[in-house]
């Protein structure tokens, strides 16, 4: 059987496909709308562009740094400014609403990719509640600005940032009991992974190299570390403080370098990077996590190989790794065999369905430009799903494989949530517009279980189904509408749409 | 049947605080003659309590008087001022009030000491090995260890098996339990106009006949399981559980250990993260004040609220390793290996203390960190076969490759 290329790449690259985005990528041809999509900033978004235009806490969720966050607040006339959490879920939000409505789909999964693989749950209060604050900068400037840039720029702007100095203690690092969090993580999750064969010591003696790194803000006060003397600078948001820093020879695995004062513990600190992003081991972690986000849960042992001596001959070229997994064959051979996580789950279900954000339907409390809470319906969704945007709340990222998340916990949160999304209460519970149903049908239907349900397959699935699910839905939906006329056409389509969702199909990607 | 021969570490032993006092034994000295015979066989229901993170089981329970303890962390160390003695040179931290009550009735045993027989200090190995309890086999890697003991059993019950947990964090386990329980409210069918639970579920059956997968079998498992939850009347407590997110799951725990469905095993996730690298806060309060708090706290409600059932239930704490013995510069410790458990029930040999201690003086330790003399699934064997009436074949299957002894912990 001939496999559908455009359709199992859109199934793949975006958070779900549409009638119009499949007939849109058959016309320009797969290979070249996903040239397009590498290229994402080329591509207009105008849809995405007003939405986010359209409430002023999406404004708050694309902030950048911790001084931009504490001059809105202080801008803010009311009485308590927001906490720095209404931020950080209002980042949440930017990203659930270009999900659903960007036209860069490709750099948009990427972005979840990296999320997961440098995972920071940015929704706790470290640091005094900074974190909250820093994680926005976090996605502008470093998830966002590198998700299809090389590996190494990207690891590079990872270490200096100040969320993941915070994240993974830095920030409390001294200069005689070097904090270990960072120098681990890094090593065992970030790049070679345990395969690479490091040791405790490599871990300690990286460790010692980012004893000083700070971030730009120090203690309650918020004091701006530029002004203290004893900081030395090393980007617009990070430090190093020269009390903590570890001076002397430092060596990892076989990577060695000598500093002895801050200007060459940078330079050291960009080289031991440079050498972890390029080690044979990171290539092959990251073709591992790749192949297992957009081929299968068990990539083969080949197609890692083939993507990491592409990554190591690229120089880490993230866009070229992905060129080349989607011309390898083991990615068209593996149609449907990747599940759903909740979050593609419930997304690529108002995308078919052309359900859009409804910012009015937002839970805010204070004025509009001085919210302080704002709290969305299709946020608390994904907290139900147990997948809200970074908030896994360990370093690894949320699980890419179907055996965490098909358990009956999830079953039961996504009964639920598809429940509400097909249902009357789609607005005012996930705060999405509802199915406008009249528009999904063609206009020359007929009203008939049957015709419902091939119309919804034809939107929801962009293809046939088995001819057994196909029975089995209309059975089910004439059960419960034995005689479907004009006046319940709109709660039979809830029914049939809610059934075709329930289908195991539904899940595979 | 209480064994009045465990030997416990004593006090003045400590304050020698030399090397020289070596290994003490503070196990009982011998494996029980009646290993074997028919233990209870009755719905005995094995919680299973995962604190992530890493546990500092030197915070929790600690020997008084250790010179080498107070050395290591000038900061952190509770005071033997405030600690709450155990009567055997041993204190517990005053956050862990509420459980004193089951140590003095016997219920409660702790077992130092303890952990896995690997020492990476990496949470993700850690805690994916002692979800699988699998060391070395690749045979076994893909399936919990809850899962093959719950194989074991004659499956009386869809609900035999249950984890309540975020749905964030339900343990790793691959083979997963038939329910999973965010929150026990939420755990319901759909409400769809004009579709009946029935009519779903069987929905559900059919399209899973014709289309196989993991996802359709889990799909009709999740029904079967959510009717029984359904059907059954869960009882609603007069107890006053604190509010914390530890205590709501006990108290969906207790629901349905006391609404009986056969429940026999339960992964219960502890809702806080132990991994603690900086800011202990201090002993009245602060982070590692507080999760001792929602230890107890929660542990002692849901011992109020299943009143009889108690009898027959067994928890068990485990975590992925212990602290480092030495403070680090940020208020907080580094992962370590050796941590210990608390194991409480009706059936427990409790109030006393088991494992073999070697002691916290540097030269004891390995590259600083307390050593592992008991294997946690020694511990946990014993509560399978001696609680749960595992045969040894029985357990064999569930820890491959082990060799289990008796320790005493269960009576």
């Amino acid at each position: 059987m001939a496999v559908d290329l455009a359709l199992h790449l859109l199934r793949r690259f975006t958070y779900g496909s549409t009638i119009e985005l499949l007939a849109e990528v058959r016309a320009t041809g797969a290979g070249a709308w996903f040239e397009q999509q590498l290229d994402h900033l080329a591509l207009p978004d105008v849809e995405c562009d007003a939405i986010l235009a359209s409430h002023p806490s999406f404004g708050w969720g694309q902030l950048r740094d911790i001084r931009e966050v504490t001059s809105v607040r202080q801008a803010l006339a009311a009485p308590t400014p927001p906490p720095l959490s209404v931020f950080q879920a209002a980042k949440r939000n930017v990203n659930y609403v270009r999900r659903m409505t960007s036209t860069r789909q490709v750099f948009e999964t990427m972005v979840e990719f990296w999320s997961d693989h440098f995972n920071i749950n940015d929704a706790v209060s470290k640091g005094g509640g900074l974190l909250n604050a820093y994680g926005l900068d976090w996605e502008v400037s470093v998830v966002r600005a590198g998700a299809l840039s090389s590996f190494g720029s990207l690891l590079r702007s990872v270490v200096y940032h100040p969320a993941m100095i915070v994240w993974l203690d830095g920030e409390y690092s001294q200069k005689s009991k070097p904090n270990e969090n960072f120098a681990r993580e890094l090593l065992e999750l970030y790049t070679v992974t345990p395969s690479g064969g490091y040791t405790q010591t490599d871990i300690e003696q990286a460790a010692k190299l980012f004893s000083g790194l700070r971030g730009p803000v120090q203690g309650q006060a918020l004091t701006d570390r530029s002004t203290i003397s004893t900081m030395y600078r090393v980007n617009d948001q990070t430090f190093i403080d020269t009390r903590q820093q570890n001076y002397g020879t430092f060596r990892v695995m076989q990577w060695s370098a000598t500093a002895t004062q801050p200007a060459e513990i940078v330079k050291a600190i960009d080289s031991l990077v440079a050498y972890l992003a390029a080690h044979p081991s990171t290539a092959r972690s990251v073709a591992t996590k790749l192949a297992r986000r957009f081929v299968a849960d068990q990539p083969s042992e080949a197609l890692v190989s083939h993507l990491a001596s592409e990554f190591t001959a690229s120089s880490g070229d993230i866009r070229q790794v992905l060129r080349r997994l989607t011309a390898h064959q083991e990615f068209y051979a593996s149609v449907g065999r990747k599940t759903k996580r909740p979050t593609e789950d419930v997304i690529s279900l108002t995308r078919a369905l052309k359900m859009t954000p409804d910012p009015t339907r937002f839970n805010v409390a204070g004025r509009a430009d001085n919210l302080a809470s704002v709290n969305w319906g299709f946020d608390s969704l994904h907290f139900r799903l147990g997948h809200q945007h970074t908030r896994w709340p360990l370093p690894d990222g949320y699980p890419d494989t179907d055996d965490y998340w098909n358990d009956s916990a999830s079953h039961v949160a996504r009964w639920y949530a598809h429940q509400v999304l097909v249902g009357t209460s789609a607005n005012s519970l996930a705060g999405v517009s509802g199915a406008k149903w009249s528009e999904l049908l063609p206009a020359s239907a007929t009203i008939s279980a049957a015709a419902i349900v091939d119309a919804l397959t034809a939107r929801l699935y962009q293809d046939t189904i088995p001819p057994a699910s196909r029975q089995a839905v209309i059975e089910a939906v004439s059960q419960g509408r034995p005689t479907v006329t004009s006046a319940n056409r709109d709660t039979t389509c809830n029914l049939a749409a809610f059934l075709l969702v329930s289908l195991p199909e539904w899940v595979q990607r | 049947m209480k064994q009045q021969d465990t030997q416990i570490i004593s006090r003045r032993n400590f304050l020698a605080g030399s090397a020289a006092v070596g290994a003490m034994l503070v196990m009982p000295s011998g494996v029980r003659a009646a290993f074997g015979a028919s233990p209870a066989t009755g719905d005995v229901v094995v919680v299973n309590i995962c604190m992530r993170g890493g546990f500092d089981s030197l915070a929790a329970v600690f020997p008084l008087g250790n010179p080498d303890l107070t050395a290591a962390r000038p900061n952190l160390n509770v005071p033997d001022s405030v600690a709450l003695p155990l009567g055997n040179g041993w204190g517990l931290h005053p956050a862990l009030a509420p459980l004193t009550r089951s140590w003095s009735a016997g219920e409660l045993a702790l077992v130092v000491a303890t952990g896995a027989p690997t020492h990476t200090r990496s949470h993700f190995d850690e805690t994916s090995f002692m979800s699988r309890a699998s060391y070395g086999s690749t045979a076994l890697s893909r399936s919990g260890w809850i899962a093959r003991a719950n194989e074991e059993l004659m499956q009386a019950s869809a609900l035999q098996s249950v984890s309540v947990s975020s749905s964030t964090l339900t343990s790793r386990n691959g083979t997963r339990p038939a329910l999973a329980v965010g929150k026990l409210s939420n755990t319901r069918f759909p409400t769809v106009p004009g579709l009946t639970n029935a009519g779903f579920e069987n929905f559900l059956r059919r399209v899973g006949s014709s289309t196989a997968t993991p996802w359709s079998s889990r799909a009709t498992a999740t029904a079967d399981a959510v009717r029984q939850v359904d059907s059954a009347r869960l009882r609603e407590t007069t107890v006053q559980y604190p509010t914390t997110e530890f205590a709501a799951r006990l108290k969906d725990a207790a629901a349905l250990i006391k609404s009986g469905l056969g429940v026999r095993f339960i992964d219960l996730d502890f809702a806080g993260d132990f991994d603690l690298h900086v800011d202990y806060g201090t002993v009245n309060s602060g982070s590692m004040h507080t999760l001792l708090s929602d230890l107890a706290t929660g542990l002692a409600a849901f011992r109020d609220d299943v009143g009889d059932r108690w009898a027959d239930i067994v928890i068990s704490t485990v975590t992925e390793f212990g602290r480092r013995v030495g403070e680090n510069a940020s208020y907080g410790t580094d992962h370590g290996w050796a941590s210990a458990m608390f194991v409480l029930g009706g059936r427990v040999n409790g109030g006393r203390l088991f494992g073999e201690f070697l002691g916290l003086h540097p030269t004891q330790l390995d590259n600083g960190d307390v050593r592992v003399t008991t294997d946690y699934r020694q511990v946990l064997g014993e509560v399978l076969t001696r609680a749960a009436g595992f045969s040894t074949e029985s357990l064999g299957r569930v820890f491959p490759r082990f060799g289990f002894q008796s320790m005493g912990v269960i009576r």
